[in-house]
């Protein structure tokens, strides 16, 4: 009888452990299919922000060609930059959470948001403008490459004219300036009037918004500023409060667009390669005294009676080159997704 | 006397035992076989998802839109697209995913086959699935009727929903109903709208 009770309770003692075994083999199952799916899904979802984190440090004006990584959402990723040309990017995104690895590859293509149409060197939106000028100013409309040297032989068609205006009576404003009128080359004519020209009003408060320098303080003598570079433009914007006036004074350079609000007197070395956006609801004076250069084209839009007044030897050279690279400023780019290819291990 | 009352003590005391222990066993089986079709269901469903989730984030690359189409047929139980699945560069594969004929080896009366086929290579999954439903989007996320097989229509396209449902192949739930002892199933449901970024 004791034999029978030993053996009996061993046997059952195997057969529940059997059972027990087996059934926590399949919770233990379940719960690894489960996470296994919840990794591979997060390193999915790590990946993919990883891209739109690349995308974003564009946006800040990071070089394209440098490596991001990091980690987030208890993984790490590493995004490659594999391709870049002037209209589209490649990027190559691996994350990895715990032994999951997913990887990302894909082409896009950039292309900046719209632009303003600019259909000459100085276009002048501002309804019975004050254009005054003396020294030697130039204003070409005919095109010049990106270092503001004139295209030879030119290609007439990406010629421009050189000051356009709303109405006939401002382009003869600006025709008789005396005693010193501006010297005004441009193709097909020296001055234009263009009643259907861009208004900046339409971009600006975009421009604003996105701005990567905001100054409201006077740019000293002995200063040397340089915002952007070639390859990777900036937008500034220089606001002066109602009543006063920005004065720049240093050597500025500038790569990209530069917005500037209220009244600004330029009496230093500027040189911008882009576009200048002077603006305002309100009347505005843009005084360019010292030697600014515009390599690219000047929109100006203000309130009826804004004053323009180049003096000094400032140059504004029609640049389609150097505007082309001005709309590729991070902020103001599209992406477009050409190739997507994903898969994981 | 006294030994006789011993056994038959004895003898009802050990038939109580053996009939908990029964019990107990038959429980832990119906546990065991419930757990089983649950591992079974959840591992089906997961490795289903992520096939689904491969191949259709996938669909329409290295396709020239301009002179091919990435979907060559859309409707609620049946895709059909192109892809160049490996990234070979060379050749487009054309994958059909489709849920076909009602299983009849099995006591679940809403089970099919699942179809995916690879160029000319197809695999039919009998892993229970009792409901796969495909619904698209275009640009604007409104739904498109189904069929669509018009090119320009299936250019359209740009996510879709998919709705999966997998079943036990046995039933192994008791339900409330007390004349009607193991009828129900266990299911698991995966849904997603998925956005193939080459559409």
């Amino acid at each position: 009888m004791g034999k029978v009770t030993i053996i009996m309770v061993l046997g059952l003692s195997i057969a529940f452990g059997i059972i027990s075994w087996s059934l926590n083999r399949s919770n233990t199952e379940a719960i690894e299919a489960t996470t296994g799916y919840v990794k591979y899904s997060t390193a999915r979802n790590i990946a993919r922000s990883a891209i739109n984190l690349k995308l974003r440090s564009i946006d800040d004006n990071k070089p394209l060609g440098q490596t991001l990584s990091g980690s987030m959402m208890g993984g790490t990723y590493r995004v490659d930059s594999i391709f870049a040309s002037n209209d589209s990017i490649g990027f190559r995104s691996v994350a990895t959470v715990s032994d999951t690895i997913y990887r990302i590859r894909t082409m896009m293509q950039r292309t900046p948001k719209p632009f303003p149409n600019i259909t000459a060197a100085c276009g002048i939106n501002v309804d019975s403008v004050k254009f005054d000028t003396d020294g030697k100013p130039v204003i070409n409309g005919n095109n010049h490459d990106i270092n503001g040297n004139l295209i030879s032989p030119p290609v007439v068609t990406n010629n421009l004219p050189g000051v356009e205006t709303k109405s006939k009576f401002d382009s003869a404003t600006v025709k008789n300036v005396s005693p010193k009128p501006a010297i005004i080359y441009g193709s097909p004519t020296a001055i234009g009037v263009n009643p259907g020209m861009a208004n900046p009003a339409d971009f600006i408060e975009e421009y604003k918004a996105s701005a990567d320098t905001i100054m409201t303080t006077d740019i000293a003598k002995e200063k040397n500023v340089t915002w952007g570079t070639p390859t990777n433009p900036v937008i500034v914007y220089i606001r002066a409060d109602p009543g006063k006036t920005v004065t720049i004074a240093g050597n500025l350079l500038v790569y990209g667009v530069l917005v500037i609000e209220g009244s600004v007197k330029v009496s230093g070395n500027v040189t911008l390669r882009g576009l200048l956006i002077p603006y305002s609801n309100s009347k505005i004076e843009v005084d360019l005294v010292g030697t600014a250069q515009i390599i690219g084209a000047m929109l100006m839009g203000g309130a009826k009676g804004s004053d323009l007044e180049l003096k000094g030897t400032s140059d504004i050279k029609y640049s389609k080159a150097a505007l082309q690279q001005a709309q590729m400023i991070g902020k103001l780019l599209f992406y477009r997704v050409l190739t997507w290819y994903e898969d994981y291990k | 006397m006294v030994s006789m009352l011993d056994i038959i003590g004895a003898t009802i005391i050990a038939g109580m035992v053996m009939l908990i222990i029964f019990g107990v066993t038959a429980n832990l089986n119906q546990t065991l076989y419930t757990s089983t079709f649950s591992l079974n269901v959840q591992t089906s469903a997961v490795s289903l998802a992520r096939t689904i989730e491969y191949d259709f984030y996938k669909i329409g690359y290295n396709v020239n839109k301009t002179s091919d189409t990435c979907i060559t047929y859309a409707d609620t139980n049946q895709i059909r697209f192109k892809t160049d699945l490996l990234n070979t560069g060379s050749a487009l594969n054309r994958i059909v995913y489709r849920s076909a004929n009602l299983i009849t080896g099995t006591r679940n009366p809403r089970d099919r086959v699942f179809v995916r086929q690879q160029d000319n290579s197809q695999i039919n999954a009998e892993i229970g699935v009792t409901r796969f439903n495909l619904t698209y989007y275009n640009v604007n996320g409104s739904k498109m009727s189904t069929p669509i097989t018009h090119k320009d229509s299936l250019a359209k396209i740009k996510s879709i929903q998919v709705k999966l449902f997998i079943e036990s192949s046995e039933p192994v739930l008791k339900t409330d109903n007390p004349s009607d002892t193991l009828t129900s199933y266990i299911g698991v449901s995966w849904e997603k709208l998925i956005y193939p970024r080459n559409l």
